[in-house]
């Protein structure tokens, strides 16, 4: 029996029947630890929701113009909040004494930074966390899209996700929120596509096949997609 | 007080203070470093968020973690000779914050880590590793016995002769370079597979990312490729050797590696079957073409 309580993913692989090195340890462990059974009974009943999803519908055509919508509404308020405080400021100072503080602060950080680290580090944040009260902050993209409209088996896998935002606030940003989007489509449209090419040669294995390696890749996505925002 | 022809009252001087200060606190590094007695089997975990991770395996009964880490994070560090725990933040932490980490850890140790944006190079382990990233790349190197590895932006790329492997990204490349291994899974719903790869039982599969590869058969050597409608383009250094089975729904078939042509089946799809080898490739698409290409 294993010392250490084995990873969630490993509980995860176990439920979904996959192989696993220690198999055997893993569900011994299982067996006597209540806190890994009680894990491993959600990914059971997280199997047997996606398992339903056979008909995924495609997501109604609004549901991106949805997602823009709330995105880019967000970063106006943002914009909106900012060059109004802006306003109020510039008015006082003059632009030439902005312009000049704006060089003086360049050159002073760029000296700080290339004295600490070298080279400066330019790159874009994607995920970010933050603190509970930065969850009020319209520049940061939460990981929480407006389904109305959606299909059901679209809303169900929607929650999915979004129920993998944890306690602990983590932020996803606009890039990875409209990737995880794309991708839940992609297998929508693959399942549904395999599905009318099978309706109308119903005896191809092959077909029957493929449809059955999409759904799976489909629960897989949605697990793994969960599994990888918790525990931060 | 007189600045040229304006004046600079207190206001103006709190916010060229504040423009001063700012941009230089966001920047700023605290070295970090800790150590412990460690067996050679010990479980270490790391979680960070951006900036890097480097983990080397060593001939030590020890953890070391070094490097640097952002202003403003609490770093975590704490654990016992059969498991330690490393986090670049603890608690309340600021966004974009990255941590640069070199880890050294037993060469036997069983490998958990988590990132948000991190790269993350592994590097002369031969435990147990299972690395987590929602955008960070992923590299590793060298005789892993049991490797989970996740992304969903970030890059994997893996080398050396491993176990038992499971690779998956969203819309990250997978490169495999050489990789020898004894059971290896594949997946990725746009990112591409790449490279070359021998493995005695191999699935890859993608919904729409290109898939392009060597495969170096072997005796009972079985490999399963499928996608939705990405390309599949496989080549082989031996195709007298290999068993094929190919199958595409809506995608082109074409064969250079013998003259067997794909029949069209009634009432859709197309297959090819030949080769009377030891290895066996299998092959499937619902749109993507297949090639077998030649060298």
């Amino acid at each position: 029996m294993l010392i250490h309580h084995p990873a969630e993913d490993t509980l995860h692989r176990l439920v979904y029947g996959e192989q696993l090195p220690q198999a055997s340890a893993v569900e011994a462990h299982v067996r006597q630890c209540t806190p890994c059974a009680e894990i491993v009974q959600r990914f059971e009943r997280l199997r047997r929701e996606t398992a339903s999803l056979d008909r995924a519908a495609a997501p109604p055509p609004e549901l991106w113009q949805q997602v823009r919508d709330r995105t880019v509404g967000a970063n106006a308020s943002l914009r909106a909040a900012t060059s109004s405080s802006e306003r109020s400021v510039l008015q006082r100072v003059r632009w030439p004494l902005a312009l000049a503080a704006g060089v003086l602060v360049t050159v002073v950080s760029t000296n700080r930074v290339l004295r600490e680290r070298g080279t400066p580090d330019m790159r874009t944040p994607d995920t970010r966390v933050a603190t509970p009260q930065s969850a009020s902050d319209p520049g940061i993209a939460v990981l929480t899209l407006d389904t109305a409209g959606a299909g059901e088996p679209t809303q169900r896998l929607l929650a999915h996700v979004r129920a993998s935002v944890p306690q602990r606030d983590v932020f996803v940003s606009a890039d990875t929120e409209r990737e995880i989007m794309s991708q839940l489509a992609l297998f929508t449209d693959a399942v549904a596509r395999t599905q009318r090419a099978l309706d109308a040669d119903p005896n191809n294995v092959q077909l029957e096949s493929m449809l059955e390696r999409a759904r799976r890749q489909h629960a897989d996505f949605v697990r793994s997609t969960t599994a990888l925002f918790e525990g931060f | 007080m007189r600045c040229g022809p304006f004046r600079l009252t207190g206001t103006c001087r709190c916010l060229v203070a504040l423009l001063l200060l700012a941009p230089v606190a966001g920047d700023a590094q605290q070295p970090f470093h800790r150590g412990h007695a460690f067996d050679q089997d010990g479980a270490v975990r790391i979680l960070a968020l951006e900036g890097s991770i480097r983990v080397i395996g060593w001939d030590r009964d020890s953890v070391d973690f070094r490097g640097t880490i952002a202003d403003g994070l609490r770093p975590f560090a704490m654990g016992n000779r059969s498991g330690y725990k490393m986090s670049t933040y603890e608690g309340v932490v600021t966004t974009s914050a990255p941590s640069h980490l070199t880890v050294r850890v037993p060469t036997g140790a069983q490998l958990w880590i988590k990132t948000t944006n991190a790269k993350v190079t592994i590097e002369g382990l031969n435990g147990a590793l299972d690395v987590f990233t929602i955008g960070g790349a992923i590299d590793i190197t060298g005789s892993v016995d049991a490797l989970v590895a996740e992304t969903l932006r970030g890059a994997l790329t893996v080398r050396g002769r491993m176990g038992w492997l499971r690779l998956r990204a969203g819309s990250g490349a997978v490169q495999l370079h050489d990789l020898v291994a004894r059971d290896l899974s594949v997946s990725t719903v746009t990112g591409n597979i790449s490279g070359a790869w021998q493995a005695e039982r191999s699935r890859m599969e993608s919904m729409s990312g290109n898939v392009d590869l060597t495969f170096r058969g072997i005796a009972g050597a079985a490999a399963e490729i499928d996608t939705h409608r990405g390309t599949v383009t496989v080549r082989t250094p031996s195709p007298r050797d290999v068993v094929v089975r190919l199958y595409s729904q809506q995608g082109a078939i074409t064969n250079r590696w013998t003259s067997n042509l794909p029949r069209p089946l009634t009432p859709s799809g197309n297959e090819l079957e030949f080769g009377q080898g030891f290895a066996k490739l299998t092959v499937r698409t619902f749109a993507g073409a297949i090639v077998l290409s030649g060298q």
